[in-house]
């Protein structure tokens, strides 16, 4: 079996998987009418699921042609401000709840978009979506603040980090083969280790039995992490990432159902 | 070609015409389907000029972009509305349906002008799928917001989420039809089951 096969399979089991979220999430606002948390959860899962049909019918329809800027942008990073919208309305916070947090939230996200622009060519479509990380990262950073997620070192090791990944892949526009593949192995394996580091932590949460705010808060940076790593990779690794990411959204889902059940 | 403000025109008279006669909700009604038209008319153009602009092609436009004008052409007269004139929810949904409905008859007659009339079951097959699909595309773009307004979460977020569930809709119901066979043959029925399961969930929420 081919990449683009498999990568029609992944598609599909996404899509099943966030039809049965999709359901539930829609049953969790039946349940709970009063609940902002849930209304802007079914908002976001709607548009996930959207997006991720609409894919899928391109791909049958258009195999192996790149989409042009359509509807689904638009799809795609609405579903992440309804995601934002979900946890702030989950563990609400003021504006000035983590300003350091905020501005090196912002400026990795910054460079992302100028990273995917340099990539991609594609402003219109990254500078939306950018906008959208932009505000998902601050809302993550803020409420992972407000529910002490992180302690400081790892807060400073996160923005060391999250530097030394971006100049590294910064690098790779500078050097010429072979130089620039080993540089974006080693840029996978530094995007790999983050998506385990968050992982740890929202497992380690949920083995704590920690309150249901501070696990949604984790799912989200999870959720957060994934998207920024997938917008950064390509081939196996945005396979085996996707996949991860249908993983995330079942977390999402049932830690934010345990935020509106206690609510 | 087809002269489409010529239509328009010829279209619009009759009901501006009936406004002087009728009150209340059918006025309203009928005044939001002549914004539906208008609203038609002025998305052929955005489209037209995004044609133009980006080289994509008439085809890839009308599927592609298309969806994301029509959607925002749709939107913005409701959204002025809802701010403007804080409708109640019976009066914003009437609304809703009017500027669908207005939408999906004036594009309609535009595409029967353009492409021939000769086929009445693929006519009527379009009428259902458009037909409805522009109406429960605004249709839930509107429920979005009266949700957000019940629960007092009516942000610039909602109002996105909204018009975005809309467009995504739409993109996908004009990507299933771009192409015939299976995939346009659930393109076609999308709309109509999507007006079910609204009808469904609106009843439960009423209950609720």
């Amino acid at each position: 079996m081919n990449l683009e096969l498999y990568s029609s399979m992944f598609t599909l089991i996404q899509t099943a998987v966030l039809a049965v979220l999709l359901f539930l999430t829609i049953r969790l606002l039946l349940k709970n009418t009063g609940s902002l948390t849930a209304v802007f959860l079914s908002f976001s899962y709607s548009l996930w699921f959207l997006s991720v049909v609409y894919w899928l019918v391109y791909d049958i329809l258009r195999p192996g042609i790149r989409m042009p800027f359509a509807a689904n942008e638009f799809g795609e990073a609405a579903m992440l401000l309804m995601l934002a919208a979900a946890l702030n309305s989950a563990v609400p916070h003021g504006s000035r709840a983590a300003t350091k947090q905020v501005i090196g939230a912002s400026v990795f996200a910054v460079f992302n978009v100028v990273l995917w622009i340099a990539w991609s060519g594609e402003w219109v479509q990254d500078i939306i979506t950018g906008l959208v990380i932009l505000w998902l990262m601050s809302s993550v950073a803020c409420s992972l603040k407000v529910v002490h997620a992180l302690s400081k070192t790892e807060w400073i090791l996160l923005a060391v980090y999250s530097a030394v990944l971006i100049a590294s892949q910064g690098l790779t526009f500078l050097f010429e083969d072979p130089v620039k593949t080993r540089i974006d192995i080693g840029c996978y394996v530094l995007i790999s280790a983050g998506i385990l580091y968050w992982l740890v932590k929202l497992f380690i949460s949920y083995k704590r039995k920690d309150p249901a705010k501070k696990r949604m808060s984790l799912a989200v940076a999870n959720m957060a992490w994934i998207t920024a790593a997938l917008f950064m990779s390509a081939g196996v690794f945005y396979i085996v990432y996707f996949n991860i990411e249908t993983l995330i959204g079942v977390f999402v889902f049932l830690s934010a159902r345990s935020v509106v059940n206690e609510s | 070609m087809i002269y489409s403000e010529n239509i328009f025109v010829c279209m619009i008279v009759p009901v501006f015409v009936t406004l002087i006669f009728v009150k209340g909700n059918a006025r309203r009604l009928e005044l939001n389907f002549i914004i539906g038209m208008t609203a038609c008319l002025l998305g052929a153009y955005i489209s037209g000029f995004f044609n133009a602009v980006t080289g994509m092609g008439v085809e890839d436009t009308a599927i592609f972009i298309s969806p994301v004008v029509e959607e925002g052409m749709k939107f913005l007269p409701l959204l002025f509305y809802f701010h403007m004139f804080e409708p109640d929810d019976d009066n914003i949904f009437l609304a809703s349906v009017g500027i669908g409905a207005g939408f999906a008859t004036y594009e309609n007659v535009c595409y029967m002008v353009s492409s021939g009339a000769e086929s009445l079951s693929y006519l009527l097959i379009r009428g259902l799928a458009v037909g409805v699909m522009h109406i429960v595309s605004v249709y839930a773009s509107v429920f979005g917001l009266v949700i957000a307004r019940k629960l007092k979460a009516m942000r610039i977020s909602s109002m996105i989420g909204a018009l975005s569930l809309s467009m995504l809709f739409h993109g996908t119901y004009n990507l299933l039809v771009s192409q015939p066979g299976i995939t346009s043959y659930i393109g076609f029925a999308v709309p109509l089951l999507t007006a079910f399961a609204m009808l469904f969930a609106m009843k439960s929420l009423k209950k609720a």
